[in-house]
């Protein structure tokens, strides 16, 4: 697999000695940027957009965790918030956003109709059994609507997760695990 | 106006059409061919000046092979309230429009158009309203048949 | 020098072209797609695109049976859900002949005011973000959170009430109710006046407002509108009024009318209904018996026949209307939403304004868009 510039410079310091404990803080420093100044993108499908905002407003204030700058754009934003119900007719249009954004981006599927499809499971010919059919989701977070809080605690969460990725050495680190042949999960993120 | 005297008001209008002092509103069923001339005399008839388009919609009745389409009709000026119904064919259903006399009908009779399959003759704009536009079938008709539904529900 | 004037030859040439605007976007309030055409800054036409949001719950409302369709309405208009669940309860109870105990009456009387008040607190907020006055919308959320909290207290649910059920409400009141709704009437009267100090005389909101998006009352009666879009075009209707439900006959209030059918009267609608709202609350819980707040039902069976009921929400006038053929299921359901009829004037009286001033159009007409596909 070709590696990018930014991943060769890693492989580099990584050889020499001392040098993954270098790339190690340096990744938890990316980590902890990228994990304490999410840009959600303001995609409010349906009700649980509602419990987005009052997330954002003064009462819940997600913005001390960094999470407030909601952007209109997806060209701006890193995280997308799916709140609400993903209808046949509106899919496409999912996926277009969220390729549109820049890596690094995360997706939380908000709410029991992005998750699974919620209440509109049964009978019904127009609504996606879950966002995951289009997009893939790094947090679920149940609730008819959920809570505020549980949706900041689902941000929470995807902060955890962010800081165990390897954005410089996850090729490398791959690149080991699949050397030392177990079955076991090579860590994830390669993004650089 | 009274019920009973809005029906004979309207009865006198057209005489093809059959009332139903039903419970809850007066109602009555028109053929298709004196829809659209009765239609037009309860929008511009100071009497019955039924001005406001409370509801359209259709019910679909695979039995009697008719989609029924259902007009809920208000006066401002008297206060008094009317239910039209006419049938249309369900093997090739047309129904005159009405979205010249009621502006609130044209998207209702998108609406109608997109989940029965009612064509309406002379609308402006007729095209799907709630579903994409290459979608196949019509959602709300009883024999409607998808391989997204879940459940048990045929 | 060039001579920029139509008819010189130096006139600079000019097309029209279409922007699409949505479904994602800060200002549609949802998913709602408008495709414009514009000549330079000036709509010259609108076509909404609705369907993002379409749930098909009236195909799901033949398959359930009659209580169980309740949750579907708290996700239709889902900030006024109180008014809707009842607007749906309100018709099969009618089918059934059914005697709602009083005391139930004044608690679905009660729940719905303070709904109103949360969801106007709410579109305040947004309205005023809409054009370009975001601390606005701290402000509103802020005294709609303080509704929300005692709704949780009271049914458990933020947001998606399913409060009102057939034959009644779900849980009696709580103790702390009665004194919490004389709190929030206070704490009302002084934010409805606080946002008129800081909103409504303000020369930049009055410019963004005033004049546009005028709405006739012909127009808006012939587009089945309803509302605050309605009373706001000069109309003096409100169906709490005009045609009665429940126990609003025996409350006091005024009814806001605006005179030109413009956005600014629409605002101060809304704003005055807080007000009466209000006044409605203080009246009822001096007024509520005691008693049962649920009926003693059995099967939710109505007779065959069709049936037809319409309730005031927030937005306007919601109609429901369902054939039913004698069984547990309805055979046919239809919600007749109010935004539905509420938007489709905006082709109309948007023409001709600027691409900003649709926002404020758009805003205005208050739309919950889940309400208008369902």
């Amino acid at each position: 697999m070709a590696l990018s510039p930014i991943q060769h410079a890693a492989g580099v310091v990584a050889a020499a000695p001392g040098g993954q404990f270098v790339l190690l803080n340096v990744e938890a420093l990316f980590n902890w940027s990228r994990a304490n100044s999410l840009f959600p993108l303001t995609f409010g499908l349906s009700c649980c957009a509602i419990e987005f905002m009052a997330a954002g407003m003064s009462r819940h204030d997600m913005a001390r965790f960094g999470a407030e700058v909601a952007r209109a754009t997806p060209r701006q934003a890193d995280l997308m918030i799916v709140a609400g119900t993903v209808t046949e007719k509106m899919a496409p249009i999912v996926r277009t956003l969220y390729d549109q954004m820049p890596d690094p981006k995360y997706v939380i599927s908000m709410g029991a109709c992005a998750t699974a499809g919620g209440p509109f499971y049964f009978d019904n010919y127009s609504v996606l059994k879950g966002v995951d059919q289009v997009v893939p989701v790094d947090v679920y977070v149940p609730g008819c609507p959920p809570r505020p809080e549980a949706l900041i605690f689902g941000i929470m969460k995807l902060q955890q997760k962010i800081m165990r990725e390897h954005p410089l050495l996850g090729a490398r680190l791959a690149a080991q695990a699949a050397k030392n042949g177990a079955g076991s999960a090579a860590p994830a993120q390669a993004g650089a | 106006m009274e019920r009973q005297a809005l029906l004979d008001a309207v009865l006198a209008l057209c005489p093809e059409a059959a009332a139903d002092n039903a419970p809850q509103l007066p109602e009555v069923k028109v053929p298709r061919a004196r829809f659209r001339a009765l239609m037009e005399h309860l929008h511009s008839d100071p009497a019955l000046a039924l001005d406001y388009p409370m509801c359209m919609t259709a019910v679909d009745w695979p039995e009697q092979a008719v989609i029924t389409c259902v007009y809920h009709l208000y006066s401002f000026p008297h206060g008094h309230k009317l239910v039209v119904k006419c049938d249309a064919d369900r093997s090739d259903a047309r129904m005159p429009t009405v979205s010249d006399l009621w502006r609130g009908c044209e998207w209702f009779e998108r609406e109608v158009y997109d989940l029965f399959g009612v064509t309406f003759e002379g609308h402006p704009d007729l095209r799907r309203i709630m579903l994409t536009d290459d979608w196949v079938g019509f959602p709300l008709r009883k024999d409607y048949r998808d391989s997204r539904i879940a459940g048990k529900t045929y | 020098m060039m001579n920029l004037s139509p008819q010189s030859k130096d006139a600079l040439k000019t097309e029209e072209y279409w922007i699409n605007m949505g479904p994602q976007h800060p200002s549609t309030h949802g998913v709602l797609r408008l495709v414009m055409r514009l000549d330079g800054e000036t709509v010259l036409e609108v076509v909404p695109h609705l369907g993002y949001i379409h749930r098909s719950m009236e195909r799901m409302c033949e398959w359930d049976v009659y209580p169980q369709l309740v949750h579907l309405t708290d996700r239709m208009d889902y900030l006024s859900a109180m008014m809707t669940n009842w607007a749906y309860v309100q018709v099969v109870e009618k089918a059934m002949g059914l005697v709602v105990p009083e005391r139930a009456e004044y608690i679905r009387v009660m729940v719905a005011e303070l709904n109103r008040l949360s969801s106007h607190a709410m579109w305040f907020g947004a309205y005023c973000m809409d054009l370009g006055a975001a601390s606005a919308f701290f402000y509103g959320f802020r005294e709609r959170e303080i509704v929300v909290d005692l709704f949780e207290t009271l049914c458990g649910q933020r947001l998606t009430y399913h409060y009102v059920r057939i034959g009644g409400v779900s849980k009696d009141l709580t103790e702390d109710f009665v004194p919490r709704v004389l709190d929030i009437c206070e704490t009302f009267k002084r934010a409805v006046d606080e946002y008129e100090a800081l909103v409504t005389g303000n020369v930049i909101f009055q410019q963004r407002t005033k004049g546009i998006g005028v709405l006739s009352a012909e127009k808006a009666i012939s587009y089945g509108c309803g509302g605050p879009v309605l009373r706001g075009s000069g109309v003096n209707f409100d169906l709490r009024k005009n045609d009665p439900y429940s126990v609003y006959g025996r409350f006091e209030f005024d009814v806001p009318v605006g005179k030109n059918g413009d956005c600014f009267d629409r605002y101060q609608v809304r704003l005055e209904e807080m007000r009466q709202s209000v006044r409605i609350l203080e009246q009822a819980v001096k007024q509520i018996p005691g008693g049962p707040s649920m009926a003693d039902v059995k099967a939710i069976r109505p007779p065959k026949g069709e049936y037809y009921a319409r309730l005031e929400t927030a937005r306007g006038d919601m109609g429901v209307y369902f054939v039913s053929q004698g069984g547990t299921k309805p055979y046919r359901m239809k919600f007749r939403s109010a935004c539905f009829s509420n938007l489709s004037c905006l082709p109309e009286i948007s023409a001709g304004w600027k691409l900003a001033d649709v926002v404020s159009i758009l805003g205005s007409l208050d739309v919950v868009i889940p309400d208008i596909d369902r």
